[in-house]
């Protein structure tokens, strides 16, 4: 048996890897890349006529596109506050030790598992106008019943109600490991100085734990820009334009409009924006493991 | 040696054909029809030999799915039970064979055929006499209503004397709007009617289009392909009006009504009346599944005018037979058309479930009393109507789907909306050369 | 007091994320009539099975003619499993051999190329899928097996590269080092000694592989036609749009189709923080 030099080994174990990514990512990219600046249909029967930077212009310029930018920003900016706020808050009560605690955050933490497509179908049962449980739930307040999937308005309450269920646990997850992490001897000295709680929270819990809080942050974030399976799962983008996020419009796009040209164009728009993201995220997580 | 060889070859190239000319691939949407059609093509197996099999898609990736096999010229569809719009784009792109030989060597008598069905699920251009297609499931949309509320004698003296006459299945639009009002009581949780809005596919437009056409309006002239004029014209305003005037009749979170939410108010008794497709009438007498089963009577459309021909329309659904350009088992499929447009045939497809327009099924005495909906649908097969078949229709569809749904959301106008229809889609028919 | 207060509120919160899957439960045991009841029955409605009779068997035809057929739902079910099983395994294969190689390792931009990859999975699914929907349709690739197993293996790659590495990392070079000294060769060392320490991380890194396979939607949806076409795809079919929803049946599918999910996320309890930040956190 031949006997491999470490360098080889390394290439061998490395190369499989890189290759599949190049295959599957990069080369669809480039021709994708080369086909936004088409006018390629993949139901015509004609070849790809060269049409130069129309499409990218035809996409900045569409306000079309610009409201699905809109609502993506919208449902992602509140929705992702939201599970901040709550994640922390429910991880401070969460944070201490209590009969059941590992069942208990095995279960909360579950509904980030689950496969978005399904959470999204079944929360559409949830908030049925006539039949859901949840307006069951409001009328007992004596509050009347909202058409939850049926008005525009509301319509982005139930994206961000759902997708907060959804995710909240991840949060909650972050907030957690980042309170585990805070040594317990700076709270002892904090009691042995009488400081109030909020003064606890203040200096020496919040410090510790931002680094780890903004990359769940910034991963959320950049999650719910991509998001499709849970809005089209519960409202198709519907009603109108109302959920529709930016992948929802280049699905439609790419897949019911079959304008394949314009589609690569304005996925790559969407990719510079992801990149830039990213950037920032990778950054942010270079600086917390350095610590 | 090589002999040999050329044999096996030879045996198994003859094998592999035999067995794949021997199987037909039905393409139509994934609903209960096409299940049944399946099940009934089981007889025809029986008799031919010739496996049938189904490939069903989920209505709202029909059209996609179909369009993409089609583009690549896949042989994998051999029939395909098209929407009567499809008809423009499938003839235009040579997607699907033109039908008269077979008619003729099938000895296919079109006079079993009601012509409008035929020139609607078939003919194109209009009026060519060249046929692509054979009606199959023939859908118009039908009144369900709750026959039990409409007997009862409180409600009719209620009605008498708030509305100054008798309590009866509506004869026309106005009455049906009274009526509607009338069983709209929120705190009962009963409202007086489910209809559709939803801006998936086609559902708000068909619904719409019927209150447009029986007010005198159109989208379009069909010949000229003007739409100013048409589509926003003050008949059509008046039925958009007229149409949205039906939501507050309506129960909660009608905007995003499609067929099911609508089956399911039904179902569920919370409407006194409904607006749908007979395909789904099969649903509303099923005890498993309805609550209302034994209260639920079928009525064909009224009219906006009583005995105004003009003012009767009735939107026509349903899909029509039609054979890919690119199958490979052409053979097996005109086996299949001729078995399938026999009476006998015919009358098992309506008792499957099916619903057929074969003349000499719909005129025989047995059919109405076959099931409670079918003298609806009788009644309603001389005033279908049935909207563009151009091949540019998804993108009109498109327009109107979105600008009606509007409406309902309440961000537009009934008036601005028809406007966006109409610039919308004289954009589309002038970069399609339909205009100038 | 303080104790008592916080307790209820602890049961407040754990009621709420709880209650939504304890619906689904008993609404995929509730007849048709009992899913549309208005008040909603909590607990008492007579449980039936037919549900799920009816996830794996439809019927077709109506009235005398009406026969029970198969429905799409078993072969969904065995595309979901054949596809997650083999790309899980491909991915985790080849996460492991990498990750390995990343940890112990040092090159010239090794950063950037682990940047690369962690950055492909950054990309929406939405993106990718339009230029591999025209790449696969012209390699033949379009509504295979094959073709989901490449792209999905390709997708949870990242991942697995950056989970094992960060297992890797953990375990200490001292014991190969020590092999090696003893006349192992890398590639036994890594066999004999790395291998078994990592198996903790390596079943780990397939249990997050496998959830991500099992729930992935889009490429399923648009990558696959009927053959092919896995679970989610097929429930959402089901119901977006065509005749009579019944939330009963999607509940009864929905239930068979993330048990799985929730008893593999008992199982990696102690690894959810890097699971679900894919292998950046280590927490």
């Amino acid at each position: 048996m031949k006997v491999l030099t470490d360098k080889k080994l390394a290439l061998l174990f490395i190369l499989p890897t890189i290759l599949l990514l190049v295959f599957i990512v990069v080369y669809p990219l480039i021709w994708s890349l080369f086909l936004s600046f088409t006018d390629y249909s993949v139901v015509g029967s004609e070849k790809p006529h060269f049409v130069g930077i129309k499409n990218f212009a035809d996409i900045l310029k569409d306000r079309y596109i610009w409201l699905h930018f809109k609502n993506t920003a919208r449902y992602a900016i509140t929705a992702v506050a939201l599970q901040f706020f709550l994640g922390l808050g429910i991880a401070l009560l969460l944070n201490k030790e209590f009969p059941g605690r590992g069942i208990l955050l095995t279960l909360v933490l579950a509904p980030m598992m689950l496969s978005p497509i399904v959470v999204g179908l079944f929360w559409r049962y949830i908030l049925d106008a006539n039949w859901g449980v949840l307006n069951y739930f409001l009328s007992l307040l004596n509050i009347e019943k909202i058409p939850w999937l049926g008005k525009g308005e509301s319509a982005m309450w139930a994206l961000i109600i759902t997708d907060t269920w959804m995710w909240t646990p991840f949060m909650i997850l972050i907030s957690l490991a980042g309170l585990s992490a805070v040594p317990k001897e700076l709270y002892e000295a904090a009691e042995i100085d009488r400081a109030s709680p909020w003064f606890r929270f203040r200096h020496i819990t919040l410090p510790l734990i931002s680094p780890l809080l903004v990359v769940g942050l910034l991963f959320r974030t950049m999650d719910a820009f991509k998001m499709f399976d849970l809005a089209w799962g519960l409202t198709q983008g519907g009603p109108g334009t109302a959920t529709s996020t930016i992948s929802i419009a280049l699905y439609r796009m790419a897949f019911q409009n079959f304008e394949t040209g314009k589609a690569c164009a304005f996925a790559y728009i969407i990719l510079i924006i992801i990149i830039g993201m990213s950037n920032i995220y990778i950054r942010l997580l270079n600086r917390l493991q350095r610590r | 040696m090589w002999r040999k060889v050329a044999f096996m070859l030879m045996l198994i190239v003859v094998s592999v054909v035999i067995f794949a000319a021997k199987e037909i691939t039905i393409c139509w949407a994934s609903w209960p029809p096409a299940d049944a059609l399946l099940a009934l093509s089981e007889e025809f197996t029986e008799k031919t030999g010739i496996k049938v099999k189904g490939l069903f898609v989920p209505w709202g990736q029909f059209l996609d799915k179909v369009s993409v096999e089609f583009a690549a010229k896949s042989p994998t569809i051999d029939i395909l039970i098209a929407d009567s719009q499809w008809l423009g784009w499938l003839v235009e792109g040579g997607h699907i064979i033109k039908l008269n030989d077979w008619i003729k060597e099938l000895g296919i008598n079109l006079d079993d055929f009601y012509p409008n069905l035929l020139r609607y699920y078939g003919e194109y251009p209009p009026g060519s006499g060249n046929y692509y297609g054979l009606p199959c499931e023939t859908d118009a949309e039908i009144l369900i209503y709750r026959k039990d509320l409409f007997e009862d004698p409180k409600e009719k003296e209620a009605f008498k004397k708030k509305y100054g006459y008798e309590l009866r299945p509506p004869r026309n639009l106005f009455e049906m709007r009274d009526i509607a009002e009338f069983f709209t009581r929120p705190e009962q949780n009963l409202y007086g009617i489910a209809t559709k809005w939803s801006k998936d596919y086609d559902v708000v437009t068909w619904d719409f289009g019927w209150a447009l056409w029986n007010f005198g309006g159109d989208f379009w002239n069909p010949e000229t392909y003007e739409v100013r004029g048409y589509a926003n014209s003050a008949q059509a305003v008046a039925a958009l009006e007229f149409y949205k005037s039906f939501v507050k009749f309506a129960p909660p979170g009608a905007a995003n009504f499609s067929f099911d939410e609508v089956n399911t108010a039904m179902q569920t008794g919370i409407v006194a009346m409904a607006i749908q497709w007979a395909a789904f009438a099969p649903g509303f007498v099923d005890p498993e599944v309805s609550k209302t089963y034994d209260k639920v009577a079928f009525m064909a459309l009224p009219p906006l005018i009583e005995g105004d021909p003009n003012t009767a329309y009735v939107p026509l659904g349903g899909q029509g037979m039609t054979v890919s350009a690119y199958s490979d088992a052409k053979e097996e499929v005109k086996e299949f058309i001729k078995w399938f447009y026999t009476p006998e045939v015919q009358k098992k497809w309506a008792l499957y479930g099916g619903l057929t327009s074969f003349r000499p099924v719909v005129e025989s005495p047995e059919f109405e009393e076959m099931y409670p909906w079918n003298k609806a649908l009788k009644d309603s097969i001389p005033r279908l109507r049935d909207f563009w078949n151009i091949p540019e229709y998804a993108k009109l569809l498109t327009v109107t789907q979105e600008n009606l749904n509007a409406v309902i959301a309440g961000t537009l106008t009934p008036r601005e909306a028809l406007n966006k229809i109409v610039e919308e889609h004289e954009k589309i028919l002038r970069e399609a050369g339909y205009i100038k | 007091m303080k104790k008592v207060l916080l307790t209820i509120l602890v049961a407040v919160i754990v009621g709420i994320y709880i209650f939504p899957l304890f619906w689904m439960a008993s609404t995929a045991f509730k007849s048709r009539i009992d899913v549309f009841s208005m008040p909603p029955k909590f607990f008492n409605f007579k449980p039936t099975l037919l549900n799920f009779k009816r996830v794996f068997f439809k019927i077709a035809g109506w009235g005398k003619f009406a026969k029970e057929v198969p429905s799409d739902f078993p072969r969904a079910l065995l595309n979901s499993a054949i596809i997650t099983a083999l790309s899980t395994g491909l991915a985790v294969l080849l996460g492991t051999l990498s990750g390995y190689a990343f940890s112990r390792y040092s090159f010239p931009g090794k950063a950037d190329v682990l940047f690369f990859i962690l950055s492909t999975r950054m990309l929406p699914s939405m993106v990718i899928v339009v230029p591999v929907f025209v790449m696969y349709k012209n390699l033949g690739l379009f509504n295979t097996h094959l073709g989901m197993i490449i792209l999905y293996t390709v997708f949870n790659l990242s991942f697995s590269v950056w989970m094992m590495k960060g297992f890797m990392d953990e375990i200490p070079v001292e014991f190969e080092e020590a092999a090696m000294c003893d006349g192992y060769t890398r590639f036994q060392a890594f066999l004999k000694i790395v291998l078994p320490q990592a198996l903790p991380g390596i079943s780990a890194t397939a249990v997050f592989c496998g959830i991500t396979a099992w729930n992935e939607y889009v490429f399923a949806l648009i990558l696959t036609s009927e053959e092919v076409k896995t679970v989610p795809p097929t429930i959402a079919g089901a119901i977006l749009k065509t005749t009579g929803i019944n939330w009963g049946e999607v509940a009864a599918a929905s239930l068979l189709f993330l048990a799985p999910v929730l008893i593999f996320t008992f199982f990696v309890r102690k690894y959810l923080l890097r699971g679900v930040t894919f292998g950046t956190i280590k927490g």
